[in-house]
């Protein structure tokens, strides 16, 4: 009974069409980078300290906001729900919940490294596919759970 | 008193921080009131002066505003405020900023009771050989308890030492979910303007405490009946939220609550007369939820379903949050960046409990959402409010789950400093954000402008046969109403007709003369005007808003 849930739970989860991401990469970061300075810095205006506008709206905090943009859309729930199907999303749920508690440390780093591979702009479809593979391991998680 | 103040510094400070957050430059910052602030102001003011609402209504149960039906309770709320302060920005925010305040401390004594029997997360960052091994241990150390056949002093000395763990685990927990509810960017928006959403989050939060203490006495959970009761009255939303968040209270409790047995009729009937004003009004209470429900849309349930994912989705938590300007900060998440990882530390943390208390605030974030969710468009910060409380405590949570972990003390001391740098820059970035960019980019959201033009008109307007005022904006009249205090009783008579009182008119796309004399117009910075124009109000961003002009 249990490999048939997971083999039609497999077959689900892996028939799904992959959903493609917003565009957001690297490069788009980067682009970003001048209007969200000029933007912030006019606002500021000249009469606040140079220190303090420098401080606040600078090159590194905009380019890592930008990418904490681009590695949240991987992350994102209805990403992910499109990608695995909501069946799929309570699998990778449970996924995480087990790699973390059982301290899984190797699946825990594949899985936190996975949303970067979209900043480093690699088409949608390998990052999905690893993603279902863990969708499936937390399938498997949760079945040996059940007696 | 002294010992109470010693014993408590730490509250009272986060206290004194969350009002100072919440009351500082309240009146200014948002810049303007909004059109729903000014019209609920306006409402309370009339009710302060005639018992009456707007449209002349003795003493409503719901207000008809603009049409929506709003309810009760945030209006009346208003009122002594507006006794006290007058008819002012100041005034009309007061309540909120205040109940947001006392949120921070009922979310204090939540938390406190919440945890006051949790057990340390620590044993979850434990491969299986220490898990067992920890487990092993934890119940030598029962059974040592139970027993010990040293005598009574050594065992009781044992119980006693638990106990004082789990207080001090439970105070920490509840001190930090004050502490990040205070700062919380998400709380802070909403407690520094009028919103009735804002008076849920505290009835709701008062209900469960409530509850929680009333559970080995009647008389609290009475109260806590009443206070369910009353945030049903504050906000549409709550109508879905209370009762979804009722059951799933009752099913949680259950064994506990069923012992009252027949006192439990009471509670059903408090809280069936605080629905009242709800279910006599049933159909004018549904217009809003009607014109913004997912039972409009074409696909109902996967409009529901992604609803309610998106208020999960890791960029409106903690990158960009909500969209529409009024509910958050250009450039802010709804919670900040360091939380991130607390958040996944907490859940793991109440995961782990075994009691059923702490357990609870997995299903009320479970839960929260769905009313969120039942409308469009998401995610909606507001309609999301329901969540506040419960992710100030999971981030408390990550704190003593970090606190309580068996690293490498200079590993912890790493990474404790880190989260220290980063939650330093978030917090300054915020209030950075908030009080110096957000009065210049969201000026047009919170209607900035009205008062100045409403102002200068008030001047001269006796100069004037008639005085027209652009609609472009909209809801003008309200507007009018409220900044230039005019005399509720006088309107009454007149509110059927909102393009007109007294010598005020107002247009929408063109003006023409109908009374004789000379007249005041007020026109958007694109409408052609007579050519004698008087004064220009410029919004705080510098754009031009109102050109007031007169004819010759």
């Amino acid at each position: 009974m249990k490999i048939l849930i997971l083999l039609i739970s497999t077959l689900v989860v892996f028939i799904q069409r992959i959903p493609s991401l917003p565009i957001c990469n690297l490069q788009t970061a980067k682009q970003a980078i001048p209007p969200r300075i000029f933007a912030e810095q006019t606002i500021d205006g000249s009469s606040q300290a140079i220190f303090l506008t420098r401080f606040l709206h600078n090159k590194a905090g905009i380019l890592a906001s930008e990418l904490g943009r681009c590695y949240a859309n991987v992350l994102d729930p209805n990403f992910l729900s499109q990608a695995l199907t909501p069946l799929g999303l309570i699998f990778i749920l449970y996924f995480i919940y087990q790699i973390l508690a059982e301290r899984k440390i190797i699946f825990a780093i594949i899985f936190a490294a996975v949303p970067l591979a979209a900043i480093l702009n690699v088409p949608t479809a390998p990052i999905v596919i690893i993603y279902k593979l863990f969708a499936i391991i937390g399938l498997t998680f949760l079945l040996s759970k059940i007696e | 008193m002294k010992s109470f103040l010693t014993k408590n510094l730490l509250l009272i400070s986060i206290l004194v921080l969350a009002a100072f957050l919440r009351f500082f430059q309240l009146g200014q910052n948002p810049p303007g009131l909004s059109v729903d602030e000014v019209s609920n102001g306006y409402n309370a003011y009339s009710i302060l002066k005639t018992a009456r609402d707007e449209y002349g209504n003795f003493l409503p149960l719901t207000f008809r505003s603009f049409g929506d039906y709003n309810l009760p309770l945030s209006v009346y709320t208003l009122v002594p405020s507006i006794a006290i302060f007058g008819l002012t920005e100041f005034a009309v925010r007061f309540p909120s900023a205040l109940f947001g305040t006392l949120a921070v401390l009922l979310t204090y004594i939540l938390a406190k009771k919440l945890f006051e029997e949790s057990q340390n997360g620590w044993q979850l960052w434990k491969g299986p050989r220490q898990r067992a091994d920890s487990v092993h241990g934890q119940e030598k150390l029962e059974s040592k308890i139970k027993s010990s056949t040293d005598g009574p002093p050594k065992a009781s000395l044992a119980f006693s030492r638990r106990e004082t763990i789990d207080r001090t685990r439970s105070k920490l927990i509840a001190l930090l979910s004050a502490f990040f509810l205070a700062i919380s960017p998400w709380h802070l928006q909403f407690s520094r303007y009028d919103h009735e959403a804002n008076f849920m989050v505290f009835f709701i939060v008062l209900g469960l405490t409530t509850f929680l203490y009333g559970l080995k006495n009647f008389s609290l959970l009475a109260a806590s009946a009443v206070f369910f009761g009353l945030a049903v009255n504050t906000y549409h939303g709550a109508k879905i939220w209370v009762p979804l968040f009722l059951i799933v209270i009752l099913f949680w409790y259950r064994k506990e609550i069923i012992k009252f047995k027949i006192k439990l009729i009471w509670l059903s009937l408090i809280l069936i007369v605080f629905s009242l004003p709800i279910i006599l009004n049933l159909q004018k209470s549904l217009i809003r939820g009607q014109s913004v429900g997912v039972l409009g849309q074409p696909n109902p349930l996967e409009t529901f379903i992604t609803g309610y994912l998106a208020h999960y989705s890791p960029n409106f938590l903690f990158i960009s949050g909500d969209s529409i300007g009024r509910h958050s900060v250009p450039g802010m998440g709804q919670l900040y960046v360091f939380e991130a990882p607390l958040v996944i530390l907490g859940i793991l943390y109440l995961i782990a409990q075994k009691t059923k208390s702490p357990k609870f605030l997995l299903a009320w974030l479970v839960i929260a959402a769905i009313p969120a969710a039942a409308a469009t468009p998401t995610p909606h910060a507001l309609r999301g409010l329901t969540f506040i409380p419960v992710w100030s405590i999971i981030t408390a949570c990550g704190v003593t789950a970090l606190l309580e972990a068996k690293f490498k003390a200079n590993l912890k001391k790493g990474i404790a400093f880190i989260l220290v740098v980063v939650a330093f820059y978030n917090i300054v970035t915020y209030f950075h954000l908030y009080y110096k960019h957000y009065p210049k980019e969201k000026a047009p959201d919170w209607s900035q402008g009205y008062k100045e033009m409403v102002e200068a008109v008030d001047e001269i307007k006796d100069n004037y046969g008639s005085i027209a005022i652009t609609s472009y904006f909209g809801h003008p009249y309200i507007f009018t109403l409220f900044y230039s205090r005019y005399d509720p009783l006088k309107y009454h008579s007149q509110s059927e007709d909102k393009n007109k009182f007294a010598k005020f008119e107002f247009f929408s796309s063109s003006w023409e003369q109908t009374k004789p004399g000379k007249a005041l117009v007020i026109t958007p910075p694109w409408q052609a005007h007579p050519p004698k124009v008087l004064k220009e109000i410029y919004a705080i961003n510098g754009d031009l808003k109102f050109t007031i002009s007169e004819t010759e």
